[in-house]
């Protein structure tokens, strides 16, 4: 019990690992229809794709409490969908924080389409290559160091989420509670050494994914704009 | 398929005209890097998509051998290891998964379908309110009676220098000392209530302006004091009863608020083992821990 315990690293980087994995070919597709779109509602999506951004992790919480919640309609929906209330469990963790790191896939995704001059794509079609041929022989190789960028933000934005986590996860051990709930709770435990192992993990780790992006982006030359 | 395995091991001759057409040589490891990443991305999404979800369900509790979760309130988060040894020993189950937290917030996730097997809380209205949604197996039994504790930083550290009493706090204030007093949120904390209740008695309530500091819970209330937020605190006995933290404390007069009475509830989705700790947490064995930790039987 007052041990350091591994299992809200388990949970975080479960989370981590699904949120990106679910959230990036959804992130690269949006981000590359932003980029290249001339809908006149863009400033709309993108005020909308920024939102959770700027939202305290509160305000998506409670939403997210009031529309999970299994005494809704929509909550009864989403417990049908997902064969049990998605409050209060991992599933539920997961789709929250989708929604939260919208922002981080979109905006990183967007801007690499965006640093890509249309002729590259261009030259490809004339030289007889499908769209689909384009964008994996062209375009990804363009925005590879764009994807690692958004991959790594998203991961480690997840392990660092704490309100909406606190909110819609609620603290429970093994399920949960994350590594930055953990340090709260170590600190409410007055377990300061503890938390502050935990912290200090969550330090180090962040230090390292930032440092493999600029490294990469250092690497492959045009990379730094997107971190 | 058969189209990605095609354009995954393509030609080099293929690669080189690509080259040519944009113009932009690309180092090959890392051409070979990103491709193997994602085809691996692509493949793990593919086959694990659908089972991720239903992997992770494997955590409802029902009746297997997996540790209980337990929601506690805040106040029983010192006197916990101390129990959970002794049941450990007397049992030899495994130890139970917690969550502290208010007695309110608690009952509010429980409603929410939050999956724990047993609920301690320290008010009985907490309790009625799952009671009445149908989520109890049991009626609440009585656990034991809680106190209050006024607490504050070391004679040695505070700015009025001697052990501070509900009666000093009076003086202090009214000749005009600005003191922050922290108080678990009396709007879900049972022990809250009993705090603000406290406070009314002695002609504190309201407090003057900036002094009042709601913590989220009654473990948060002792840990503003002790980062020095608060310069007083009021919280459960519990919690303070066999401290080694650099504080001083003095009781409250039980008489000056209603009695914060700590119930125990088995809930909907307990199993085995739940059921198991539930009974022995009624034992004399349990509520001799409890005695020792400022809690009388009630």
């Amino acid at each position: 019990m007052n041990s350091l315990s591994l299992s809200p690293f388990i949970v975080s980087f479960k989370l981590a690992f699904w949120t990106t994995l679910l959230l990036l070919p959804v992130g690269m597709w949006f981000g590359r229809w932003l980029a290249y779109t001339q809908c006149r509602a863009k400033p709309w999506i993108e005020s909308l794709v920024l939102l959770p951004l700027v939202l305290p992790p509160t305000v998506i919480g409670y939403y997210l409490l009031a529309i999970f919640s299994p005494d809704t309609v929509t909550g009864q929906w989403a417990t049908q969908l997902f064969g049990q209330p998605l409050v209060f469990t991992f599933q539920g963790l997961v789709v929250a924080s989708l929604i939260v790191n919208i922002p981080f896939i979109v905006q990183p995704m967007q801007l690499a389409y965006g640093g890509m001059p249309i002729e590259i794509r261009e030259a490809a079609w004339v030289s007889g290559l499908s769209a689909m041929e384009t964008w994996w022989h062209v375009e990804l190789p363009q925005i590879w160091p764009g994807i690692l960028a958004a991959a790594t933000l998203v991961f480690s934005h997840t392990l660092g989420e704490f309100g909406v986590v606190l909110l819609v996860g609620g603290n429970i051990e093994g399920i949960t509670r994350t590594v930055s709930i953990a340090i709260y709770d170590h600190v409410q435990a007055f377990e300061m050494q503890l938390a502050g192992w935990f912290s200090l993990s969550l330090v180090l780790f962040s230090l390292l994914a930032l440092l493999l992006v600029r490294l990469t982006g250092h690497r492959s030359g045009n990379a730094q704009k997107y971190a | 398929m058969i189209k990605l395995f095609r354009l995954f091991s393509n030609s080099s001759d293929e690669d080189t005209a690509l080259d040519a057409t944009r113009g932009l040589p690309k180092a090959k490891p890392v051409r070979i890097l990103y491709r193997a990443c994602l085809l691996f991305v692509t493949m793990t999404a593919i086959t694990l998509g659908g089972s991720a979800f239903s992997a992770s369900t494997e955590t409802k509790p029902a009746a297997t051998n997996k540790p209980p979760h337990i929601a506690l309130a805040s106040s029983f988060r010192s006197l916990w290891p101390t129990l959970m040894h002794a049941y450990i020993k007397s049992s030899g189950s495994s130890l139970p998964l917690t969550s502290f937290a208010s007695s309110g917030l608690l009952s509010t996730q429980i409603l929410r379908g939050a999956p724990f097997e047993l609920f301690i809380s320290a008010d009985l209205s907490s309790i009625t309110r799952i009671k009445n949604a149908g989520k109890t197996l049991t009626p609440p039994y009585t656990l034991a009676r809680g106190t209050l504790s006024l607490v504050s930083l070391p004679t040695h550290q505070s700015s009025w220098g001697t052990v501070a009493t509900m009666e000093s706090l009076r003086e202090l204030i009214k000749s005009g000392n600005s003191l922050k007093i922290a108080i678990p949120n009396p709007r879900h904390a049972p022990y809250g209530i009993a705090a603000q209740q406290a406070l009314q008695a002695a002609g504190l309530w309201p407090l003057p302006k900036g002094s009042l500091l709601n913590a989220e819970n009654a473990s948060q209330a002792l840990q503003y004091v002790l980062s020095g937020a608060a310069d007083i605190a009021i919280v459960p006995t519990t919690l303070v009863t066999r401290h080694t933290l650099d504080i001083t404390v003095s009781s409250i007069d039980p008489a000056s608020y209603e009695p914060v009475i700590h119930h125990l509830v088995l809930l909907a989705q307990a199993g085995e083992q739940a059921q198991q700790l539930y009974a022995w947490m009624k034992s004399s064995s349990a509520l001799k821990i409890m005695q020792q930790f400022g809690l009388s039987a009630p």
